[in-house]
């Protein structure tokens, strides 16, 4: 016993130095600002995560953590899990799709799904959902299949249903895990209660289910003219559920998990992209953590699930008036209104929106939509800290949905309503567009540059582009070398250009591995922050100059 | 540009590695360990090597310092609140009022429930002013798909000191006098669903009632009235909610007959009607609030309405601002109209007006000499019930702070 706890005692002190001792020696005195394999595209898990144990999260600690928590967040730092020119690397969180390759309306309308949806025959429900107003079953289709079933509200046929899969579609496209998700109809005698089916009453224990426990249920379901139920059935996500995405810190007993969730871009950007959808209910409780096992490792597969409140839909009803301009608890603008005798009101009680049974309700004019004014229900803080380069690379992301491919993913919410869906096309296209204005300007906007061998230097300027922003009076270029060991530069040259094509200086390093630092900026652009440079970095290898820093620098 | 170096390119070589927080290392362990730091010592050229192997090691590094998800501080005292609010221990503070003017109560709880929606709920109370209360009720599980319920019900009250004013609209505050109520209760009811809004409902309760003057030297004399009271009612109520609501309307005709089993004087009947909208105006931010309430009784001749259970006015219910029974007689009327309007997600505010009067017929009440009250309330609500209602009122006898865990109506 003594030797084996010698061993342990002493295992763990060598570990611990061993650890030290390769992290100081990676990182110390001779560490360089790029490594041979920048930028990295592929983040993916090294540790084997098999020995973690599910853990959950209560709805109503979730939203009182949030609340609590508030919306103060001092020290936006850098997102920590860019690569070195400042994209998102693909990952167990994330895929690069929009804006990285080009996208097809067939392909939208595809989205995750990996078949064509529960099926047919007999459906044996194994569990249950009671609370809320609209059911929810977990059934097994006639293949063993599993999917979680969700109605329409009595009186809104697909609203919930369709939003659902619409935003499911989009949210896939912007390259987020997302379940498969199918529109799908269901007729009561479809249903068998599963031999080991529970419910639990509201309030009440869990027991035994009943076949009247499903009728009780449905009765708060919209129901077709033929008797059928129109669902959303969402494919049972493949892994072991192990917990939910929470928006700060790392999951301590995730070995992968290694940058604070508030600083991780996509989950920045995702308020960016919630904005876009009016997803007033991007929570913890709405995600799922899978345990998944490829090639012998296990690792956490992070997923975004439930989209039903968003767009117009509020899941059991049309989303609120206030849904996306206030915070569920907010105390600013309370005494205001307290000593106004209810006259300082907030605007939504006086602006239009657009009503109908299926899709909600939205605000009928988008054009104006103001993001950085939008809301969840309750504070998130991944959404809180992004900063202004994380809401421009979704901003990025997004204005590279084009209308085709959002009328595909609106189409695949079959609404049945070609009105209502027109002006879901309508409105999502207004606010992803009111986005684009309003962070693809905020930031110098110089992206992509490209220096080919003869010393010519091109970007991109997606503002001006995309038509946000008029394009400036020129762009100038401070040249520099750059040592990648000590991070020091010496500066080579200045020139300049009025479009976006520039020419190198003629003293252009031309050493095999040697590095440049060239820092863009506009000149007599329509904002002032279009001054402030952001950094490329070149390497040249085997002749050919390669983009291997890029940082968007706030201010300086 | 990676802040802390946080990645991992897909590397072969990388060894998979256990969770190693939860698995006790072995002596095997050692030799790995030694592995790696003569790998780190003998390449500094590393320096140069993969930003995957940099993020690798933080993951290695990670992995050797795993543990469970702990909640913090914030967290475990929010399950400790859901727990209290929500639980579903059977026992639980009751925290509510005993009787009218008896103040804040406090006792303890004990619920529970039974096939699906069946719940026994049985609670004691004792009050800042010495009332106490003992209360059961069993509520059957539902019947009739849900449309019928019925619920027996056991109380007990003892009330030493209920203020008597005298009867009429024209007594005096000057005038207040106290008797000593007590009452015990046992009865059934039935509530039927008959349509969405629409509901009937019944019910018969035996009552023994002893009252009397709480200190000597009172003129108010002393009944024990034992009962067998039936009750029936319609409603149509399209609020949605009973206890807060911002839309919709009640609509309610109550019907009672206290029939003294002992043939003593005090067999009567009694009726009540209200009415109470509610009407919001620009997305509810601002809400109309409007009741009616008649009361009214009768009796055959030789019979009276004995003077402790006669319709009143007063409390924090009806014509605010005057203390619970101000005002007592055979008939009554009371009229409010509040202007709501919202602060904040869980925050009303409302002006309010209440005008009341009593009479011994009902032809007294006319629109005419009128109690009126009036005032400034702020009231704490979920969507669906109000928390805490906090008032002040002014009356012509002075000026009240009202606090009250209900809506005013």
């Amino acid at each position: 016993m003594r030797t084996a706890a010698t061993i342990r005692l002493s295992a763990a002190i060598l570990g611990t130095l061993a650890v030290a001792a390769t992290a100081t020696m990676l990182t110390s005195a001779a560490s360089p600002k790029f490594y041979n394999d920048d930028p990295i595209w592929v983040e993916r898990a090294t540790e084997d995560a098999s020995a973690m144990k599910p853990t959950d999260l209560d709805l109503f600690v979730d939203l009182g953590y949030n609340i609590i928590k508030g919306t103060d967040v001092s020290g936006r730092r850098r997102a920590g899990n860019v690569n070195t020119i400042d994209e998102v690397p693909d990952s167990s969180w994330f895929t690069n799709r929009s804006g990285h390759r080009p996208l097809t309306p067939e392909e939208i309308a595809i989205g995750p799904n990996t078949s064509a949806g529960p099926a047919s025959g007999t459906w044996t429900v194994t569990s249950s959902k009671s609370d809320g107003v609209t059911p929810g079953f977990t059934v097994k289709d006639a293949n063993g299949e599993r999917w979680f079933l969700k109605f329409d509200p009595r009186g809104h046929r697909a609203m919930a249903t369709g939003t659902e899969v619409t935003v499911t579609k989009l949210m896939w496209a912007l390259g987020y895990n997302v379940p498969e998700n199918h529109i799908a109809y269901v007729r009561r005698e479809q249903l068998v209660v599963g031999a080991d089916a529970k419910f639990t009453p509201p309030g009440a224990k869990a027991r035994a289910m009943r076949l009247n426990d499903i009728d009780h249920l449905l009765e708060a379901a919209d129901r077709e003219p033929d008797g059928s139920y129109r669902v959303v059935a969402s494919r049972a996500l493949p892994g072991k559920p192990i917990g939910r995405v929470r928006f700060v810190d790392t999951r301590p007993d995730d070995p992968n998990d290694i940058v604070p969730h508030e600083d991780r871009r996509e989950l920045r950007g995702y308020g960016v992209f919630a904005a876009w959808l009016n997803h007033v209910d991007a929570k913890a409780i709405n995600s799922l953590d899978t345990l998944v096992t490829e090639n012998g490792r296990s690792f956490v597969r992070h997923n975004l699930i439930d989209f039903g409140s968003s767009l117009g839909s509020g899941g059991v009803e049309p989303t609120d008036y206030w849904a996306g301009d206030e915070y569920l608890v907010q105390f600013r603008g309370v005494g205001k209104q307290m000593l106004a005798l209810g006259f300082a009101f907030p605007k939504w009680h006086t602006a239009a929106f657009y009503e109908a049974r299926s899709i909600g309700r939205l605000p009928m004019h988008n054009a104006g939509f103001n993001p950085d004014l939008w809301k969840p229900r309750v504070p998130n803080q991944a959404f809180l800290h992004a900063r202004a380069d994380d809401k421009f690379w979704a901003a990025r992301k997004l204005v590279a949905l084009t209308t085709d491919l959002l009328r595909a993913a609106v189409r695949a919410g079959e609404f049945g309503d070609p009105a209502s869906e027109a002006f879901l096309v309508r409105a999502l296209a207004e606010r992803r567009d009111a986005i684009g204005r309003a962070y693809l300007t905020a930031i110098n906007p110089i992206s992509d540059p490209v220096l080919d061998g003869a010393g010519q230097l091109t970007f991109a300027n997606p503002a001006v582009d995309g038509d946000f922003a008029r394009a400036p009076r020129g762009y100038r270029a401070t040249w520099s070398t750059f040592d990648n060991t000590t991070g020091t530069s010496e500066r080579i040259g200045e020139t300049s250009s009025t479009t976006t094509s520039l020419a190198a200086p003629v003293k252009l390093p031309r050493g095999e591995a040697e590095f440049i630092k060239v820092e863009l900026s506009a000149i007599g652009g329509p904002y002032p922050s279009w001054a402030t440079p952001v950094d490329a970095y070149f390497q040249l290898r085997h002749g050919a100059w390669r983009l291997v820093g890029f940082e968007r620098n706030e201010e300086r | 540009m990676f802040r802390a170096a946080r990645f991992s390119t897909p590397n072969p070589t990388i060894p998979t590695r256990p969770a190693g927080a939860f698995r006790p290392l072995r002596s095997s362990a050692v030799a790995a360990v030694l592995a790696a730091i003569a790998i780190a010592v003998a390449t500094p050229a590393l320096a140069q090597g993969a930003r995957e192997d940099l993020l690798a090691a933080q993951r290695a590094e990670k992995a050797t310092a795993l543990h469970p998800y702990e909640p913090d501080q914030l967290e475990r005292g929010l399950v400790k609140v859901k727990g209290a609010l929500f639980g579903t221990r059977s026992i639980y503070p009751f925290i509510g009022s005993t009787f009218a003017g008896g103040g804040f109560a406090l006792g303890p709880g004990y619920r529970t429930r039974y096939a699906d929606t069946g719940t026994l709920d049985a609670h004691a109370a004792w009050s800042v002013k010495n009332y106490k209360v003992a209360d059961v009720a069993l509520k059957l599980p539902a019947m009739g798909n849900g449309r019928l319920s019925m619920e027996m019900r056991a109380n007990w009250l003892d009330a030493p000191d209920v203020s008597f004013y005298g009867t009429g609209n024209e007594s005096r505050s000057d005038d207040r006098n106290g008797f000593s109520f007590g009452a015990k209760t046992i009865g059934i009811s039935a509530h039927v669903q008959a349509a969405r809004y629409f509901a009937i409902g019944g019910g018969i309760d035996s009552i023994r009632i002893a009252a009397g003057p709480a200190a000597e030297g009172t003129s108010i004399p002393s009944a024990n009235p034992t009962y067998r009271r039936s009750r029936a009612f319609a409603a149509f109520d399209w609020r949605t909610s009973s206890s807060y609501t911002r839309r919709g309307g009640l609509y309610r005709l109550d019907w009672s007959d206290y029939h003294e089993t002992t043939a003593g004087p005090y067999s009567f009947r009694r009726m009540d009607a209200e009415v109470q909208q509610f009407v919001p105006v620009l997305r509810e931010n601002w809400i109309i609030a409007l009741r009616a309430l008649a009361s009214s009784t009768n009796t055959v001749s030789g019979q009276d309405v004995p003077y402790f259970l006669m319709p009143d006015l007063g409390g924090s219910h009806t014509l605010r601002g005057y203390p619970s029974w101000r005002f007592r007689d055979r008939n009554r009327l009371l009229l409010t109209g509040e202007y709501r309007w919202t602060a904040g997600r869980f925050l009303d505010m409302a002006l309010f007006l209440d005008a009341g009067k009593v009479g011994p017929r009902l032809a007294d009440l006319d629109l005419h000499d009128f109690r009126k009250t009036y005032g400034l309330g702020a009231s704490f609500h979920t969507p669906t019930s109000t928390v805490t209602r906090i008032e002040i009122a002014r009356t012509r006898e002075g000026t009240s702070l009202l606090l009250s865990f209900s809506p005013s109506f």
